[in-house]
């Protein structure tokens, strides 16, 4: 297994995705990675040029995935961007719980539009775990298509 | 470390998955029995083969649809029993094809009964061409509805709206479609609520929902949701085909789609909302997917309109897109619009305030329909006039190659399962499986064999959505009708498929 990466998990009617790195930050942009992968055919890597910046606040780690996912999925829909990178600057403790910034940057949807594959309608709390172990991070859950 | 953790989930569940007893009501109905957390026992509309099927999946693989079954059969206030239609497959937090019904006193409202897809469902016209006539002309017709309708990740529609004009669609539903000069009149008699669900309040959806919806009313969508041009191709029930206005060789349209944008968003606030309001209110859930609030609480109340409002935007996008359908059969064929009838438009990711009988005495109930069809028997006020002497017309989705049904519900569904029935043939493999098993072009070209015409935007989606990947379509309707829960009206089969 790659020091950092990502993938698909089978699920019958949606699908099922992980990430994982050496760091949190790592897994975090990784599990992005896949939403957006599922999104956009061959995209994902190409230099973005439109970006924004996200923060997202939550109480535990699991929390925080979620939101961070689906903050994503609503801030490509009003930008009409397709994410092609993820850059997770910091995920820290903050009093009351966890708080996580990120720089994204993507592609224009309507001058991709021919590469643009399946709607993310949202990522769902079903399987959704955030592990750390001798490798590093690890985090998936479910997102409805 | 990935890997060895997801075989220990898989194991885990594995052993879990062991542990669910199953009871044989009769040949097409097995039980949960009811045993621990468990409020009321669960059922699942099955033969000995699904059964088999469920049951080795929830073993081999992490996701379960009949330990989410049971799960769902403990929440509080649910009542008589967690059902599933013989679509069953896993979803999140519910199974797709799951019912559950609520008390509005003790009951809860929950986020994973309706999903991220609020109100998706079908619409069904009847056209007055026959099979042969759109038989010459097929290939116009789909580059024509595949040109006319807005479908894929990214497409916008034709409606460009501001903020308020949106909050008047949250409100109006079809109604709104209607007064920009979409459909017709006679459309919305023929939509489950008359195209409007009261009670939507706009201020409880999101200034991002509204803003992600702003040019998303009148599109399709992507994944499964579809435009066929289909035709009647075998009558079961002679009296009630009529009474739908149909017979054998007609032309239909169905169009499957939901609340786009706007329904996702509202889903995740209030994933957020509810998840709160499962602790605040101590609902003991085993399954976190499965947030919920109890139906009188502020944050019942709210989600509760905020679906509404989803229910209505759905109406608005099926209308829309009724009518830029019907305007392309009217250029294609020199119809009057009149010619292009809708005989039902109802959905199967919802809520509903709905009376049933509890116990020999009638009571309001809070019903989830998660992948369900509504399907209401004869004389139910909630069916339109003129099919009220047969039943609701539950119109069941297949996939691109095989057939669709008409069915009707029946007093025995109304007993059994809320007035519920089945709305497509579930799914077999997974999308990644299907990705391994076809390729895009193979199943367009391969359909096209078969005379039918199938246009994607997403070459991945058409593998996705291949025949393949879906139980058989027939065999989910059988079982459903063996069991008495609905009847067949018609079948049809695709001509034309418009995919995102």
């Amino acid at each position: 297994m790659a020091k950092r990466g990502h993938k698909t998990i089978e699920h019958p009617a949606d699908m099922g995705i992980a990430g994982w790195g050496s760091t949190l930050e790592e897994a975090f942009e990784e599990v992005a990675l896949a939403v957006f992968e599922l999104a956009a055919d061959g995209l994902v890597g190409r230099i973005g040029t439109g970006s924004i910046e996200i923060e997202v606040h939550a109480t535990d780690l699991v929390d925080l995935l979620i939101e961070y996912l689906n903050r994503l999925i609503t801030e490509s829909d009003i930008h009409r961007l397709t994410f092609t990178g993820i850059n997770v600057e910091s995920i820290g403790k903050v009093r009351e719980g966890w708080e996580l910034k990120a720089a994204v940057h993507g592609l224009p949807m309507d001058e991709n539009i021919d590469m643009l594959e399946n709607e993310v309608k949202a990522a769902t709390y079903y399987g959704a775990k955030v592990e750390n172990g001798d490798d590093g991070w690890y985090a998936q859950c479910v997102v409805d298509l | 470390m990935t890997e060895s953790a997801e075989r220990l989930l898989i194991n885990e569940r594995g052993r879990k998955m062991a542990q669910v007893k199953l009871r044989k009501i009769h040949d097409y109905l097995w039980e949960i029995p009811r045993e621990g957390k468990m409020k009321v026992a669960a059922r699942v509309y099955a033969d000995s083969d699904s059964i088999r099927f469920l049951q080795a999946e929830g073993a081999s693989k992490q996701w379960d649809a009949l330990m989410q079954l049971k799960n769902v059969s403990t929440l509080p206030g649910i009542e008589r029993f967690a059902l599933a239609m013989a679509d069953i497959h896993p979803g999140y937090g519910f199974p797709i094809g799951g019912v559950a019904a609520f008390d509005i006193d003790s009951g809860v409202v929950s986020m994973a009964g309706v999903g991220f897809d609020i109100n998706c469902g079908v619409r069904a016209m009847a056209v007055e061409l026959e099979r042969e006539g759109v038989e010459k002309r097929k290939e116009e017709l789909a580059e024509a509805l595949f040109g006319r309708i807005p479908a894929g990740l990214g497409s916008t529609g034709k409606l460009k709206l501001s903020i308020d004009e949106m909050d008047e669609v949250l409100v109006k539903g079809a109604r709104f479609a209607l007064e920009r000069g979409y459909g017709s009149a006679g459309d919305l008699e023929f939509i489950e609520e008359g195209g409007v669900v009261e009670g939507a309040d706009p201020g409880n959806v999101s200034f991002h929902a509204k803003e992600r919806q702003l040019k998303q009313v009148g599109t399709l969508g992507s994944g499964n949701h579809y435009l066929e041009v289909q035709y009647v191709e075998k009558i079961y029930d002679d009296h009630s085909a009529e009474a739908f206005g149909l017979h054998e060789g007609q032309i239909v349209v169905s169009i499957h789609t939901g609340s786009r944008a706007l329904g996702h968003q509202i889903g995740t606030d209030y994933l957020k909302v509810l998840k709160k309001a499962t602790g605040r209110y101590g609902i003991d859930i085993p399954e976190l997917e499965l947030v919920a609030a109890p139906i009188g609480s502020p944050e019942g109340k709210q989600y509760i309109s905020a679906v509404k409002a989803g229910i209505n935007c759905a109406f608005a996008n099926r209308q829309v897109i009724g009518a830029l359908t019907r305007g392309v059969f009217v250029e294609q064929f020199g119809l009057s619009e009149e010619a292009v009838k809708t005989i039902y438009e109802v959905g199967h990711n919802n809520l509903k305030f709905e009376r049933h009988r509890i116990d020999g005495t009638e009571k309001m109930l809070l019903v989830h329909r998660k992948g369900a069809t509504r399907a209401f028997g004869k004389g139910r006020p909630e069916v339109p006039k003129a099919y009220r002497d047969v039943g609701q017309p539950v119109l069941v989705g297949g996939t691109m190659g095989t057939y669709s049904y008409i069915l009707v519900g029946t007093e025995k569904g109304m007993e059994e399962t809320f007035g519920s029935s089945v709305h497509g043939a579930g799914r077999l493999k997974s999308r990644k499986r299907a990705l391994k098993d076809y390729r895009g072009e193979s199943i367009v070209r391969e359909l096209e064999r078969e005379g039918i015409i199938v246009k994607v935007h997403s070459r991945r989606g058409a593998a996705e959505e291949a025949p393949g990947a879906y139980k058989n379509v027939e065999r989910v309707v059988d079982i459903m009708v063996s069991a008495g829960v609905s009847k067949k009206v018609v079948r049809l089969k695709p001509m034309i498929c418009i995919k995102g």
